[in-house]
């Protein structure tokens, strides 16, 4: 079975020197979800941004379904990994949402009914079926985060990657993304500083620290492992 | 200076609030040029293209007591044409004791009909179109995309940098600054540029969120034309009203 | 001051139209040829922040407030390309939704405020800075000051072409130097401090301090060329221009032969100043009355020369500028 996702001793290092990714390896399975722990300045977001191929690895490899990234392959790789970020303002950039949740598959080249399509399914997929026309000034946060998750969804990725989803939202608006999160069966890479929201999405985390992988393993075993988080400064 | 918080859409729904916006920027464009085109020797027209506005206007459901303050925005010119009088050339004339220049009493009426009548049509296209329609209208009207990317990106962000700069400017009052005075110019200043900071990083980060979705440099479609013929039609004949009315001037000046 | 309607005639607003359209295209070009996609994004946040900015009132008469405008802060923050845009651009929006500026006045609004004011702010930054040993706030101060003033004339030379057949050109002229100079003053002291805010935080962002790391013969190169074609732009509509101004008497002129008749070939009959009026000691030289030996139908070409007298004149500075020993100038 191909990875969904295979990282092979990826290696990152800024303009300036600094090194932000060191060797990091990881297979990830279709549909699998995979909590990313790890301090602030672990190299979290610069992992998230090698995925697609808008930072490019001084060393190593990336493998997204069986297909090395490279420059020939970049655009059909962005169309495989969607990139959901952490400030929802960030990604909704168009006047309206039905706009921006086309914006994504109008580039890969849908069309027509088709586009149609795509837009209203992601929109039912995160229940703004109804908000469409709005501004995205007129959504509230937990509303614009799932805005931001259809902007991705529509263009139909293979694996999506989060970064702090659950950041700054109220209990309701966390349940109600937990529940798109949890009726989608695309492979999620969930980047977090939430070992509960974690703990009930992910099956499997892998800790993030000075830019190395260091430790992977059942969600459980490591959320349970007191030791270890206080180590890696998640506890 | 109007800025978003006094944003001038009047919601309403007259067949003007429906009409798509470039078939509304194109005939006022074309009204507003023929306007500046008729003489201003005389006084008859524009009393017309008056009526006219005020005609379109009560149609629409503008009210005049919502547009007349904002008429004020035309201000620093009227006061131009105020001084125009008094310094302009030969010959003079004597109005109330005062030697004053024809010519410039002249010009300070062309600038106060025309500029006022131009004020007029501008407030009117602000007030029936939607701030989220403009894009879709400009790109319609063959705008280059690249042009009608930093249209989009500027309506969609402008309320997100005044809320971040209202939000440093309240911390900075918390901490007791007072904004208002002069020595807090500085401040204001420093936080001008705090603000470009930011919005050169988000500017980043949106480029990078575009690049993620596929962006290569070309913006996707905003949608087939829904201008109707009859709406067209009513615009040219507005603007035919318009230049009948020019017409006529220049022909019995 | 974004000009409204009725202050130039359809004429002129339709030739300053045109103009603003090619600069605009041109500074399109150029910035989507320095920042490929990147362009885009970048130009609509500035130009956000532009539009946000120009909400900072201030006083500057009694009933009358100037506001900041931003085109050099533009030039020296992002470059003199994306500056144009994001200003020119803010402006078609105001115009459009915000009523704020003629709608056909747009082209003489843009052509002053983006080309002209961004243009202006921008050399002048790039003539001041080695001069000031880097003091970027200096740089700021000065060229927001002369992009301000700058954008005013502008507004004086469309009126001379198409407003009231010049009648008040004078008026017009005190007018809006003493405006703009005021306005020009408190544009100059927010640019100043915004730009060593910027300056300080992150130099590598500030366009005008960006490093050139190859030799400096591109770069040198690269200026060169923007000024020659900025030189041949002007001299060209400076020439077309005086071919369409009005031989009448300008405001100044007509004041100055009130009381006198002007019969044949310039002579003048009767009291007035003029005929007091000493001869100019350049009356003898080919540029006096801006034709060349009395022949009106050259003006244009006199309207030429003097355009690139001055161009030559600042191509020379520039050249001698950037030829001083670089001394210790990287950050």
């Amino acid at each position: 079975m191909t990875a969904a996702v295979r990282v092979v001793d990826l290696s990152y290092a800024y303009p300036d020197g600094h090194a932000a990714l060191d060797s990091v390896s990881l297979d990830i399975a279709p549909g699998e979800r995979v909590a990313v722990l790890g301090p602030n300045g672990a190299g979290k977001s610069t992992l998230m941004l090698q995925l697609n191929g808008v930072l490019t690895a001084t060393s190593g490899e990336v493998h997204i379904g069986g297909t090395l990234l490279q420059r020939s392959t970049v655009r059909t790789i962005r169309e495989r990994v969607g990139l959901v970020f952490q400030d929802p303002d960030d990604q909704l950039f168009m006047p309206t949402v039905a706009q921006d949740v086309a914006f994504g598959p109008a580039n890969f080249g849908v069309r027509g009914d088709e586009l149609t399509r795509r837009v209203d399914e992601a929109l039912a997929a995160v229940d703004m079926t109804d908000r469409a026309d709005r501004s995205p000034t007129q959504l509230s946060l937990g509303e614009r985060r799932r805005a931001a998750l259809a902007t991705v969804l529509a263009c139909r990725p293979d694996v999506l990657v989060l970064d702090e989803p659950s950041a700054n939202l109220d209990p309701l608006a966390r349940r109600e993304l937990a529940d798109v999160l949890l009726a989608l069966t695309t492979t999620i890479v969930m980047v977090t500083h939430d070992l509960g929201y974690a703990a009930q999405l992910c099956v499997r985390a892998v800790i993030l620290d000075g830019g190395r992988i260091v430790a992977d393993g059942p969600i459980g075993d490591i959320v349970g492992d007191a030791a270890l988080l206080r180590t890696h400064r998640l506890a | 200076m109007t800025g978003t918080h006094q944003r001038l859409y009047l919601p309403g729904d007259s067949a003007l609030h429906r009409a798509p916006a470039e078939v509304k920027i194109v005939a006022a464009v074309a009204v507003v040029f023929v306007i500046v085109a008729t003489p201003r020797e005389l006084v008859w027209p524009f009393a017309c293209y008056g009526i006219g506005l005020a005609a379109v206007w009560r149609w629409a459901g503008i009210p005049l007591r919502w547009t007349a303050p904002r008429m004020l925005i035309e201000l620093p010119f009227v006061v131009l044409a105020l001084l125009l009088p008094f310094g302009g050339g030969d010959p003079r004339i004597d109005v109330l004791g005062l030697s004053l220049s024809q010519p410039g009493l002249q010009a300070a009426w062309g600038i106060v009909a025309k500029g006022t009548l131009g004020v007029g049509v501008s407030l009117t296209i602000a007030a029936t179109t939607d701030v989220r329609d403009l894009p879709g209208a400009l790109s319609r009207l063959r705008v280059p995309a690249m042009i009608v990317t930093v249209v989009t990106l500027l309506l969609r962000y402008v309320d997100v940098l005044v809320d971040e700069a209202a939000r440093m400017r309240l911390a900075r009052i918390s901490r007791g600054d007072d904004p208002r005075t002069l020595r807090q110019a500085g401040a204001t200043a420093r936080g001008v540029g705090s603000l470009f900071l930011r919005s050169y990083e988000r500017g980043e980060r949106v480029h990078v969120a575009m690049l993620s979705r596929g962006f290569t440099g070309a913006m996707p479609e905003f949608g087939a034309a829904t201008a109707t013929r009859v709406q067209w039609v009513a615009a040219g004949a507005v603007v035919v009203a318009t230049v009948a009315v020019c017409a006529a001037a220049w022909v019995t000046r | 001051m974004h000009m409204s309607d009725g202050i130039v005639d359809a004429p002129t607003s339709l030739l300053f139209a045109v103009i603003a359209v090619c600069g605009l295209a041109f500074a399109a070009w150029r910035a989507h040829r320095d920042l490929d996609e990147r362009a885009a994004p970048m130009a609509g946040l500035v130009a956000a922040f532009i539009f946000a900015v120009q909400m900072v009132n201030f006083p500057i008469m009694p009933g009358v407030s100037g506001h900041l405008l931003g085109g050099a802060l533009a030039a020296i923050l992002v470059g003199p390309f994306v500056g144009i845009l994001c200003v020119a651009i803010v402006l078609v929006v105001q115009a459009l939704l915000f009523a704020d500026g003629g709608l056909t006045a747009l082209g003489t609004n843009i052509t002053n405020m983006a080309l002209i004011g961004v243009t202006f702010g921008y050399l002048v930054a790039r003539l001041v800075l080695p001069l000031v040993g880097g003091r970027i706030a200096v740089v700021g101060f000065v060229s927001a000051l002369f992009a301000t003033i700058a954008a005013s004339m502008g507004f004086v030379v469309e009126y001379a072409i198409g407003g009231a057949a010049g009648a008040g050109l004078g008026t017009v002229f005190g007018y809006l130097l003493l405006t703009h100079t005021l306005i020009g003053i408190g544009e100059g002291v927010i640019t100043a401090i915004t730009v060593a805010a910027v300056a300080g935080a992150r130099p590598d962002l500030v366009y005008l301090l960006r490093d050139r790391p190859r030799d400096t013969t591109p770069a040198r190169l690269s200026l060169n060329a923007f000024l020659l074609g900025l030189a041949a732009v002007a001299a060209v509509v400076a020439g077309l221009l005086s071919y369409v101004a009005s031989s009448q008497p300008d405001g100044l002129d007509a004041t100055t032969q009130r009381g006198c008749q002007v019969v044949g070939e310039g002579q003048l009959q009767g009291e007035c100043i003029a005929r007091h009026a000493g001869d100019h000691h350049l009356a003898w030289s080919p540029f006096a009355d801006y034709t060349i030996g009395g022949n009106g139908a050259l003006t244009g070409v006199a309207g030429i020369l003097g355009v690139g007298a001055t161009f030559a004149v600042l191509f020379a500075l520039v050249r001698i500028i950037r030829a001083r020993p670089r001394v210790a100038q990287r950050r």
